[in-house]
């Protein structure tokens, strides 16, 4: 037997062991309970979602490999393309009322880059009627917010309420940001628009 | 009953100070009422020391190569070959071990791809195996929760507590009352009886131990509770953590810098979208006049957020051979353009930067987290030697 049966055997018996929720990476059976599946569909929704899965670890596992340092923002833009690709893939599989729940289920259960998303930021462009400058100035205090977010990982890291308090007061700052780049009608609207964005734990 | 009282209650002894009295008494209750949660948590802390080894043994295939005449592959090399295949870079680590492999991140036909790479030979290794990640996610849920969500964390935290607690008192009822007992009190002496042996190993391990023990158990607390968070940071120079929502100078300034540097950002990616990039020599180059040392080096190029690259590098040319992270960015023509230096930072964001691999042992590497694992195995047993020693007094008591 070699060591790699010896520490298969040891990790299956450690897993039976225990029951735990895990951790990392969404469970997609609570979405097959609330979704019923074709066989045909069951197998391909499986395979896909295994794939992807198995490309986010691995996403993972490089960003941190060999003691190297961890890059955030890059680790999560990837795995915001790797969830937009499976959205494209599981089209070809799941009905179009199936693909809508399927994507509210990642939605809400993935942990996402916490900032507002490119479709929030060309809304606030329309509607505010912002100009490139403006433009420019909220997306810079939006990535701003994402990196004081994540530089302050290692200090909320562990606690919940204390990343939502690290959450809120970054949010605050990201306003002031654009307070002063904005006209107060066009300042009204934004905040208007972001009213409903707020810290989401992972669930 | 009487026996119970009789041992968890016992009399102040003659001579005894009120001191060491209370300490004996706490030593003994706290113990036994925290005694399981220290197994558990010293034994799987014990295991997930070593997961980064047991992956790499599970995947020594991969992660380790061959050490041969050839000269490396530079990055440069590798783009290019890969660039000929239809992938695009996205990712490099390089590793300044010899016999390491790297690590390659690229994107293939709008696909991410992440894999080990022979350095020697250019060949893609493939990724890892990430089974083991799901066995050491149970391992560290226990470590951390129990694997009782939030209820779990709590009586995990207050158990640590204890144990500080119990450190402390031990160290002092370890402290010998006569000179001539000062010998017995660094040594085991396996030659005696059992409960000799037991006694010894309690007292004797527990002082050898007890400093790393309790730094542990403090990082530990720190992951639990904001307060300790804050009375560590406070007490390295930072701002309080408490209310963290309210105004502060610093940081309302940090966020003000980084803003500045989003904005510089922003024009970059209009302003330099005509200019040619900087090749992956010259980012690297000018990346290592800022960062002048051997060592494990992240590249991150320019993604469609972020328009510079990112170089991080593990320094490890100090006294001690820890491992502390520098980071700096490069805009596409390869000028700096910002510099995130451990030695730069203040004492309390070296502090909060390191806490984890001071806590798990991985700072100083190899060396450490065998210290570190025999330490714990140490915590782990001294429920255990304690429990026995009680519990032979409970036996004999009448």
């Amino acid at each position: 037997m070699n060591i790699k049966a010896i520490l298969m055997v040891i990790m299956a018996l450690a897993i039976m062991s225990c029951s735990g929720k895990k951790k990392r990476g969404i469970d997609f059976a609570e979405f097959k309970k609330e979704v019923t599946l074709t066989p045909e569909q069951e197998k391909n929704f499986d395979e896909i979602t295994a794939k992807y899965k198995k490309q986010q670890e691995q996403n993972y596992e490089a960003a941190k490999a060999q003691g190297g340092q961890m890059d955030r923002v890059a680790l999560g833009i990837k795995n915001e393309e790797l969830r937009a690709q499976q959205s494209l893939e599981m089209g070809n599989v799941l009905k179009a009322d199936q693909l809508v729940k399927f994507n509210e289920f990642v939605e809400k259960n993935s942990r996402k880059r916490p900032r507002y998303t490119n479709e929030l930021l060309e809304k606030i462009r329309t509607e505010a009627q912002l100009t490139n400058e403006q433009f420019t100035m909220l997306n810079a205090s939006n990535d701003a917010f994402e990196k004081a977010f994540n530089d302050a990982h290692d200090i909320y890291h562990g606690n919940t309420d204390l990343a939502r308090e690290y959450w809120s007061k970054f949010d605050v700052q990201r306003k002031e940001a654009m307070k002063t780049s904005l006209y107060p009608e066009q300042y009204e609207k934004f905040l208007e628009l972001v009213k409903d964005q707020q810290f989401k734990g992972r669930e | 009953m009487s026996r119970f009282r009789k041992t968890l209650l016992r009399k102040r002894r003659k001579k005894e100070s009120l001191f060491k009295y209370i300490m004996g008494v706490l030593h003994l209750w706290f113990g036994l009422l925290s005694g399981l949660v220290i197994v558990v948590v010293c034994l799987s802390g014990c295991v997930y020391a070593f997961k980064n080894q047991f992956t790499d043994l599970l995947n020594k295939e991969k992660v380790f190569v061959k050490a041969t005449e050839t000269a490396k592959k530079t990055p440069a090399e590798i783009q290019i070959n890969l660039e000929k295949e239809g992938k695009n870079l996205t990712g490099l680590t390089i590793s300044n071990d010899p016999k390491r492999s790297y690590v390659v991140t690229y994107q293939k036909d709008n696909s991410d791809v992440a894999t080990y790479y022979d350095p020697y030979t250019g060949k893609e290794l493939g990724m890892g195996d990430t089974n083991l990640n799901q066995f050491f996610e149970v391992v560290l849920d226990i470590h951390r929760n129990l694997m009782m969500g939030e209820v779990g964390r709590q009586i995990n935290g207050v158990a640590i507590l204890m144990f500080c607690v119990l450190l402390l008192s031990g160290l002092v009822l370890w402290i010998p009352k006569k000179w001539k007992y000062w010998k017995q009190a660094f040594t085991v002496r396996f030659s005696g009886k059992f409960q000799r042996i037991n006694y010894d190993l309690h007292n004797t391990m527990g002082f050898y131990a007890f400093l790393l023990l309790f730094f542990m158990a403090v990082t530990g607390l720190y992951v639990t509770y904001p307060w300790m968070k804050n009375t560590l940071i406070v007490s390295l120079g930072g701002d309080s953590i408490s209310g963290v929502s309210q105004e502060n100078q610093e940081s309302n300034s940090a966020f003000d810098a980084i803003f500045s540097d989003m904005l510089n950002r922003q024009n970059e990616k209009v302003e330099l979208k005509e200019e040619p990039s900087a090749s992956l020599e010259t980012i690297l180059r000018n990346a290592n006049q800022i960062l002048p040392y051997e060592a494990v080096t992240t590249i991150e190029f320019p993604n469609k957020d972020n328009p510079r690259f990112v170089i991080s590098k593990i320094n490890t040319n100090n006294w001690l051979g820890a491992m502390l992270p520098d980071q700096i960015t490069l805009d596409k023509t390869g000028v700096v353009k910002s510099r995130d230096l451990f030695w730069e930072k203040p004492l309390h964001q070296q502090f909060t930067s390191l806490v984890k691999p001071l806590h798990t042992g991985e700072i100083l590497g190899l060396k450490s987290i065998i210290l570190y694992f025999i330490v714990c195995f140490i915590g782990f047993s001294l429920p255990i030697t304690g429990f026995i020693f009680w519990f032979n007094k409970f036996r004999k008591a009448k």
